[in-house]
């Protein structure tokens, strides 16, 4: 069923997108990569030849497979461009009226068999379906960051999506060699949702203040065998981007008290302390703060 | 002379502890769970022959033990212990000093918390009381060394550092799972795929024992008085059907009998 698909459009040249289209390429697809911007189309290109060579030179892949995926990757300027394509994944930035628009514009280009896929990590599925006339076809496909190493898929289904269309994003995702879930369209579907409360929670501890943030990280590790503690995680990750999916989480959910961010991340984000980033965060970086 | 040990509670810690204690060379004892209920254990108090049968329950090992371990919530007094008796209770469903408070020798009590399944080398919080004499928090310590754990003295409440984030965690995989966002399985392998946890929420819910899941919630809930501590539904409903994970057959998942 999902032979059928072949050519796969990406909408968004940006880290999401430039890696879903090294993966698709590895795996045999043909792969139109559509950036608004010309600048950002290119430096994606980049990123994806770099990414391939880097793998070259650690033998996890042949030079001539790679010459040979790179010739199955196009770039496009155009959005009609991707009229060809069987599956179309949207990689833009994180803002609804955007993706909404940008869907309106793929449901008149592309055919209406094609299905439409989202990899919005923290967007209702349902309102970006709401801005064309299938939403039978439109689907999550969220990847995680970064696409080439993390192998979680997750399919995510609205309320009109056809399940024929989820079975096919799903085998479409085990042809790109990843795994798959099946969730509903839910704010921040599975892993968003649950995991927040690894930050959470261990900001509510640090707010407490009888306990400093680099004990609760090796706590967790030593204790929860975990690989990160959440400290790390956050700084490793980028303090804004918690706060900003922990906000958005709290607000789909109505405000429900145990997605409630904390002050301190506030904080965090206002003094410019992102993280890694910015070479300090919780902890500090030097060999990554910028001149 | 055997280093004794006595371990209160039938919760999958209480197994693992004695495993561990077991393995280190220490002579474990396990009382099965008596007293039930709160008259029970006010009978102890004052009841010359009540207390008796208390102390023949716990057996001998109990004025012998070096190191008592309340591994579950527990309803039992310690009337006459040796003052080189340490007591250790799981601050898990409370704190420590809560526990520490209905003990006789409470400056010899220090709080702990550990999930199963114990490896080695894995780190073990210690907590001390308001009343915890420093030699009982060291002694602590080379107890747990003892058994091939890290100790890490972190402050006193209910769930400590670690269960208190993953029974979150885990709480709100319970969530998701009774409001259909995705199955069981599915939630689980999303959980290790997505962000490398070592175990998925649900399976380990069901090693840790989704009693004792549901206590550290609403002990926190008890604690702190927020809403965001509230248990799910289906964790309740769960633990009141009897399914508490591997030690009962199922839990989140069904297993086969062994």
């Amino acid at each position: 069923m999902s032979d059928r698909i072949t050519t796969i459009g990406i909408i968004g040249a940006g880290t999401m997108g430039a890696g879903i289209a090294q993966v698709a390429i590895l795996c045999g697809f043909q792969v139109l990569l559509y950036d608004a911007v010309g600048a950002a189309l290119a430096k994606g290109q980049s990123r994806i030849a770099q990414s391939l060579s880097r793998a070259v030179g650690k033998g996890q892949v042949q030079a001539d497979a790679v010459e040979e995926a790179l010739r199955r990757l196009s770039a496009i300027t155009q959005l009609t461009e991707v009229r060809g394509a069987e599956f179309i994944v949207e990689a833009a930035c994180e803002d609804l009226a955007l993706k909404q628009r940008l869907f309106t514009e793929l449901d008149g280009v592309t055919d209406p068999g094609a299905i439409l896929a989202t990899n919005t990590s923290s967007l209702s599925i349902t309102a970006i379906a709401g801005a064309t006339r299938r939403p039978e076809r439109v689907v999550g496909m969220h990847f995680f960051n970064p696409v080439p190493a993390m192998a979680l898929v997750e399919v995510v289904a609205g309320p009109r999506t056809e399940p024929a269309v989820v079975e096919e994003t799903m085998a479409l995702a085990r042809r790109l060699g990843k795994t798959p879930v099946r969730a509903k369209d839910s704010p921040g579907f599975i892993v968003n949702r649950i995991a927040r409360h690894f930050s959470l929670e261990a900001l509510h501890i640090l707010g407490e203040g009888r306990i400093a943030h680099d004990h609760i990280d090796r706590v967790m590790k030593g204790a929860g065998r975990f690989r990160m503690g959440p400290f790390e995680l956050m700084d490793l990750i980028g303090i804004d981007v918690n706060f900003a999916v922990s906000r958005s989480v709290f607000e789909a959910f109505f405000h429900d008290p145990r997605f409630r961010p904390h002050p301190i991340q506030q904080r965090m984000v206002e003094s410019g302390l992102l993280g890694r980033k910015t070479g300090r965060g919780f902890y500090e970086y030097p060999e990554d703060r910028k001149a | 002379m055997s280093r004794s040990i006595l371990i209160l509670g039938q919760s999958p810690l209480a197994d693992a502890l004695a495993e561990v204690t077991e393995a280190a060379g220490f002579l474990v004892h396990r009382p099965p769970a008596w007293p039930d209920t709160r008259e029970d254990v006010d009978a102890i108090f004052t009841d010359r022959d009540r207390r008796e049968q208390y102390l023949r329950h716990l057996g001998e090992a109990y004025q012998d033990a070096e190191v008592v371990i309340e591994a579950e919530a527990s309803e039992w007094m310690d009337p006459e212990l040796p003052e080189s008796t340490l007591i250790l209770t799981a601050a898990l469903g409370h704190s420590a000093a809560e526990a520490a408070a209905d003990i006789h020798a409470r400056h010899r009590v220090v709080g702990f918390a550990a999930l199963p399944p114990l490896q080695n080398g894995q780190a073990v919080e210690l907590a001390a009381t308001p009343w915890t004499e420093a030699a009982a928090l060291d002694q602590a310590g080379e107890f747990f060394r003892s058994l091939g754990l890290e100790p890490m003295v972190v402050p006193d409440g209910p769930g400590l550092v670690f269960p208190r984030i993953l029974c979150m965690i885990i709480n709100e995989a319970a969530f998701a799972l009774m409001e259909g966002v995705a199955s069981a399985e599915d939630i689980d392998t999303a959980m290790k795929l997505g962000t490398n946890y070592p175990l998925g929420p649900l399976e380990w819910a069901d090693r840790i024992g989704l009693d004792q899941v549901l206590g550290v919630l609403e002990g926190l809930q008890a604690e702190y008085g927020e809403d965001r501590y509230r248990p799910a539904p289906l964790l309740r409903q769960l633990v009141r059907a009897g399914h508490l994970g591997l030690s009962t057959g199922r839990g989140f998942y069904p297993y086969e009998k062994s």
